[in-house]
């Protein structure tokens, strides 16, 4: 048995917004030790892995899973990590490295729009936040500067801001310039703010158009947790990989006072803090906090009043597919440049989700390959067939917002558990009207774009299946009241006074934005809760 | 059957006397009159002679040329796709030998193939897809069993490489994607 | 006499006419000439106040600290006149009458006309802010460290001439001289040096390693300096580091052009070129010339299946990105195939770039792979490159990585002087206790 490790301040999970937060703390003098389950990697090693991979549509195939911190794979065929309770299936997709799940995003960079804070107030459907968008306004600009995110100014009109955007926004490809002006005016397509250098910043070149942004950048000018880890360790952090945090300890009054880990070699190691932070994403934090169940705390920590691990949120996407009136060669530049910002907030959020509408410039060569293969042509008309459509075919997908439902929530599974002996997730997880009506208004839009674009074979996803976005939320929901939260609006959990989650989980509605932007802005209040300046 | 049975001695022993030999043209002769499934038979039997793999070799590229069309099929590439696709499936080489007696060597279009192919053996029937996918897409196999055999230099992205370049690799400096597609 | 007097003229002011000498003009004028000598390449660090020192510039002998030359009073030049401001730009010494290292290439600006030493001083007197605050003290290690040294160096190698124009060439030409001998200084970087590290003059930018950077042979041989290149690929290549043909400026050259070199006249830019493209053409060092196998990668498959070479896997996972999984470039990144960069007799500046990567001011950013690649990394995946893509004959080893990465070899004078010192101590030590000995013997005689 090691000895036992000490630090000011031990991070459990070394993603994004845990980099962070570990920075920041470390910044302002504290020793910071971040424990990650799984292992470093090298990006150069991900994408050789990458374009060796036979699954290249497996955004997680690059990396490397591993039996000791495994994480849910679903190509060639479901590895029954998270079991599914149902109704509907949550198949999340997420990594357990060092640099966590951006390694492989696009680095989507909205802020939440300010009446996603009080939803239920404006609304009368889901809840409030414990903040306003005004108390989290200048975090979110602090995190903008750690990411280097680049943007329009247009987005002010729907995110306030009380500085401009680091960087301005990426070029366009001729594939968003057609859309942007056939759509016009009917609908404002703008180019999505993003943490994608437009410019070099913070020592990574500006984008040179991979279209590879997942699964992996292979020059760095996206920032992921990858970049957060290195800044981490640049200001202090310590990183200790392989290191799969099973259980907190606390004492008589619930103060949390060690972290016990297994390493690979299945020893188990203790480390103690004054303070703890979770940070390793909205189902494994709810994990940990289960599997330290104790007398004092039977129903798991941070979890007197049953909160954790419910009102799990996502964003149901659904996807509509067609061939552009001119070659348009989706393919240049990066994965997502675009999207319709217009349908996020508006009354009909008292009746149906709000959206955002995305349109993808993925490459469509390997799709339209598969399609004319299937459809049995050979040579030639292969050929032309894939040179007609990879030149046409593009798609867009709307991101709906999901509310929050107890009864969608994640737990411990009764029978899996990993080769370290410990229970996998269970995730019982349903879409509920509000959606549905959601994706009927979407459905309208979508006529109308098929419509303004000339659009021909267009085919949508069927109908009631979605798929999900990994941003997952509303597992540890922050709120003023303990009863119906599992944290306070700094991230600290209620039950236990050194306690604190930075994470996606945190927010109590999943709203129409991806989350890790408003996570980081979290974490990095969280950080300064911590150091007592909120 | 009767006559496969017999001629299988005489090939064993011609084999034996040719198996050290350089005189891979004498074997490939002789093979090339037998059924496909006694030549897999062989080729289980005797490892040695089998592995050498000029007879697949030259009957996958033989119906690779009805199925691909314009495009230049290397030997390395298809000596990668074969080794790729046999590595998982000791029936590959059969199953070849089978397809070309059934299709030739000439270019098929569509029609003509799915006529050729009517009330064949269905995994038979299966492989111009696997075989195409294996050239166009690089990938040989499917499901677990699937194998990268190339990425860059496969056909679906040679086809629109004046247009594109492979996902990870780059466009071109910034901002040089907002000009037309030419 | 007439001609020479308007070619002079037309050298300091660019075939504009001789305008009244006010100060303003002046100040711009100086402004535009301190633009073109690249003072700012040394005289302005990283990130700092223009021409406020500080900035350590690496020598194989040690570093050299450029001096705060803003008008400061107490920390700059302000205090000098514009005899001493020549004196240190045209002799290489300081108004205290300390002798400057020629890293100053006052060698170069020794030829500058009286009138532009003029625009300068005003420049840096009128033009250029105060920074109150003192540079770092150069400290090379004995005998370099005396100041004093360089007298004898500058009798040996200091032609205190100005500028003459050369009447049997165009005015073109000789305004293209001027900038590149008074200004540009391109043969302190350019020309190869002797063992004392003076420029050799029968070799006039034929090419020389500057410890880690190699700067190419730029005279007019078609095999091994610029002879190919059309004058049109020169002036390219100066105003914005491509000549569009395969070649791309790096390193020191790269900062020359982003600093100095874009920010010229287009027709002076244009006379820079007529002067270069006349070079009289030298060999140099030639490379070997291997250039016959490079051809594009052909595809794939090794990488796939596990049989490709260090090399090639470095290449793919380092270069194939941007450079392309054949070697190709396009849409402005540069290809590696027949690039200039793989045609030299050196591999230093391809292991250079592959370190520090390529920053220029605008355009997309190559970045540094130091912290990636080991030294040993750097030299296969160099060598995968000369060999694929450019001149076979060109290899290098992981020890020269090494020593690439730690600023380049040290100067021979380093160790010559170092044991020189030793020598000089075991001789004094002998004299000093030859001397005791004599001195005890004399006494004991006369006790």
């Amino acid at each position: 048995m090691a000895d036992t490790l000490s630090a000011d301040v031990i991070v459990v999970g070394a993603g994004l917004v845990a980099a962070l937060t570990a920075r920041k703390l470390a910044l302002a003098g504290k020793s910071v030790v971040m424990l990650e389950a799984g292992p470093m990697i090298e990006r150069d090693q991900i994408v050789q892995n990458f374009r060796r991979s036979a699954w290249k549509g497996d955004d997680d195939k690059p990396y490397p899973n591993s039996k000791f911190a495994p994480f849910p794979d679903y190509t060639p065929e479901d590895n029954g990590y998270l079991e599914q309770l149902g109704p509907y299936p949550y198949p999340a997709m997420y990594l357990r490295v060092v640099g966590g799940t951006t390694w492989h995003w696009a680095a989507q960079a909205w802020r939440l729009v300010p009446n996603a804070f009080r939803l239920k107030s404006a609304y009368d459907v889901g809840r409030d936040w414990p903040i306003s968008y005004e108390d989290l306004e200048p975090f979110y600009h602090e995190a903008e500067v750690l990411w280097g995110v680049s943007g329009p100014d247009e987005m002010a009109q729907y995110s306030p801001r009380s500085k401009p955007f680091p960087m301005p926004p990426v070029a366009q490809s001729f594939l968003s310039q057609t859309v942007v002006n056939r759509l016009k005016p009917q609908f404002e397509v703008l180019t999505n703010t993003t943490g994608r250098n437009s410019q070099p910043y913070d020592g990574r070149p500006q984008c040179c158009g991979n279209n590879n942004c997942m699964p992996i950048c292979p020059i760095d000018a996206q920032y992921t947790g990858g970049s957060a880890v290195v800044q981490a360790q640049a200001a202090g952090v310590k990183v200790i990989p392989q290191a799969v945090v099973y259980k907190l300890d606390h004492d008589a009054q619930g103060k949390i006072t060690a972290v016990h880990y297994y390493d690979w070699n299945k020893q188990s190691h203790k480390a103690v803090a004054e303070t703890y932070v979770l940070g390793a994403n909205a189902l494994e934090i709810p994990k940990i906090l289960f599997m330290s169940a104790s007398d004092k705390f039977p129903n798991g920590l941070a979890n007197n009043y049953d909160q954790v691990g419910r009102n799990l949120m996502d964003h149901p996407s659904s996807k509509c597919t067609f061939l552009a009136d001119e070659p348009i060669w989706a393919g240049r530049g990066p994965q997502s440049p675009i999207s319709i910002q217009q349908m996020r907030d508006g009354d009909f959020r008292k009746d149906h989700s709000a959206f955002r509408l995305d349109f993808s410039n993925g490459s469509q060569v390997t799709a339209v390959t598969e399609q004319g293969i299937k459809q049995g042509l050979t040579g030639d008309a292969l050929d032309r067939f894939i040179r007609e459509r990879a030149a046409r075919q593009m798609s867009m997908k709307n991101v709906l917002e999901q509310l929050p439902d107890p009864d969608n929530r994640v737990m411990l599974s009764k029978t899996k558990k990993d080769a370290l002996g410990l229970p996998t997730p269970a995730i019982a997880y349903s879409i509920n009207d509000y959606v549905e009506r959601g994706m009927d208004a979407t459905h309208e839009v979508y006529q109308q774009i098929v419509e303004l674009m000339g659009a021909t074979e267009v085919r949508y996803s069927p109908k009631g299946k979605y798929s999900n976005n990994q941003h997952i939320c509303g597992t540890l929901a922050m709120g003023d009241d303990e009863k119906t939260s599992v944290t306070d609006s700094t991230g600290r959990a209620h039950a236990h006074e050194n306690l604190y989650m930075v994470s996606t989980g945190v927010m109590p509605t999943v709203a129409t934005a991806n989350s890790t932007l408003t996570a980081s802005a979290l974490g990095l209040r969280t950080a300064a809760a911590i150091l007592g300046q909120v | 059957m009767l006559r496969e049975r017999r001629a299988f001695p005489r090939l064993w022993y011609k084999m034996r006397k040719y198996d050290d030999g350089p005189t891979g043209a004498t074997r490939r002769v002789v093979l090339k009159g037998m059924t496909s499934l006694a030549g897999a038979s062989l080729a289980g039997a005797m490892p040695g002679w089998a592995s050498a793999a000029n007879p697949v070799q030259s009957d996958f590229m033989a119906v690779s040329k009805a199925l691909v069309g314009q495009h230049k099929m290397t030997a390395a590439y298809g000596d990668a796709l074969v080794a790729a696709f046999a590595k998982n499936d000791p029936k590959f080489g059969a199953k070849v030998s089978a397809l070309l007696k059934l299709i030739g060597s000439e270019p098929v279009d569509a029609d003509t193939l799915k006529a050729k192919l009517a009330g064949a053996d269905k995994d038979v029937a299966a492989l111009p897809q696997a075989i195409l996918t294996g050239w166009y897409l690089g990938i040989a196999g499917s499901g677990k069993d699937a194998i990268c055999v190339a990425y860059a230099s496969n056909f679906a992205n040679q086809t629109v490489a004046d247009v594109l370049r492979p996902q990870s690799y780059a466009y071109g400096a910034y901002g040089s994607w907002s000009a037309k597609p030419v | 006499m007439k001609r020479t007097f308007a070619l002079v003229t037309a050298l300091i002011l660019g075939n504009a006419t001789l305008a009244a000498a006010q100060d303003g003009d002046l100040v711009s004028q100086g402004k535009y000439l301190a633009t073109a000598g690249d003072c700012a390449a040394c005289h302005t660090a990283d990130g700092g106040k223009p021409f406020a020192g500080g900035k350590a510039i690496a020598t194989p002998i040690g570093n050299i600290v450029a001096s705060n030359i803003t008008p400061s009073k107490q920390d700059g030049i302000g205090s000098w006149t514009e005899q001493d401001f020549a004196r240190a730009l045209r002799r290489g010494v300081r108004k205290d009458g300390a002798n400057l290292y020629p890293a100053m290439p006052y060698t170069s600006y020794a030829k500058l006309t009286d009138e532009d030493v003029r625009a300068l001083y005003i420049y840096f007197m009128k033009g250029v802010k105060p920074v109150d605050r003192a540079s770092k003290k150069t400290e090379l290690p004995f005998p370099f460290s005396v100041r004093a040294s360089m007298m004898g160096w500058n009798l040996l190698f200091l032609d205190h001439k100005t500028f003459t124009p050369d009447p049997s060439k165009s005015a073109e030409w000789n305004r293209g001289a001027y900038l590149a001998g008074a200004l540009a200084h391109c043969s302190t970087c350019h020309t190869p040096r002797n063992a004392l590290m003076a420029e050799k003059s029968g070799e006039l930018m034929a090419g020389a390693s500057l410890g880690t950077w190699y700067a190419p042979n730029i005279t007019s041989d078609k095999d091994h300096g610029i002879g190919t290149w059309s004058q049109a690929e020169i002036g390219s290549y100066l105003s914005t580091g491509r000549n569009g043909a395969g070649s791309q400026a790096g390193g020191p050259m790269l900062e020359a052009i982003d600093k100095s070199l874009s920010k010229l006249k287009p027709a002076d830019i244009k006379a820079l070129a007529v002067y270069v493209k006349s070079l009289p053409a030298k060999a140099g060092t030639a490379a070997p010339g291997q250039t016959g196998a490079a051809a594009l990668l052909h595809d794939d498959i090794a990488l796939n299946n596990g049989t490709a070479s260090a090399g090639e896997t470095l290449y793919d996972s380092s270069c194939a990105t941007c450079h392309g999984a054949n070697g190709q470039g396009g849409h402005g990144l540069p290809a590696l195939l027949r690039n200039a960069a793989v045609r030299r007799p050196t591999a230093d500046n391809v292991s250079m770039t592959i370190l520090t990567g390529l920053h220029p001011t605008d355009g997309q950013v190559m970045p540094p792979f130091a912290g990636r690649l080991n030294d040993a990394q750097v030299a296969t995946l160099t060598n995968f490159v000369f060999k694929q893509f450019g001149d076979a004959g060109v290899q290098t080893t992981a020890a020269r990585v090494t020593q690439l990465r730690n600023g380049g070899a040290p100067s021979p004078l380093l160790a010559i002087a170092q044991y020189g010192v030793i020598a000089a101590g075991v001789v004094i030590l002998l004299v000093i206790l030859a001397l005791l000995a004599w001195g005890i013997s004399r006494r004991r005689r006369t006790a």
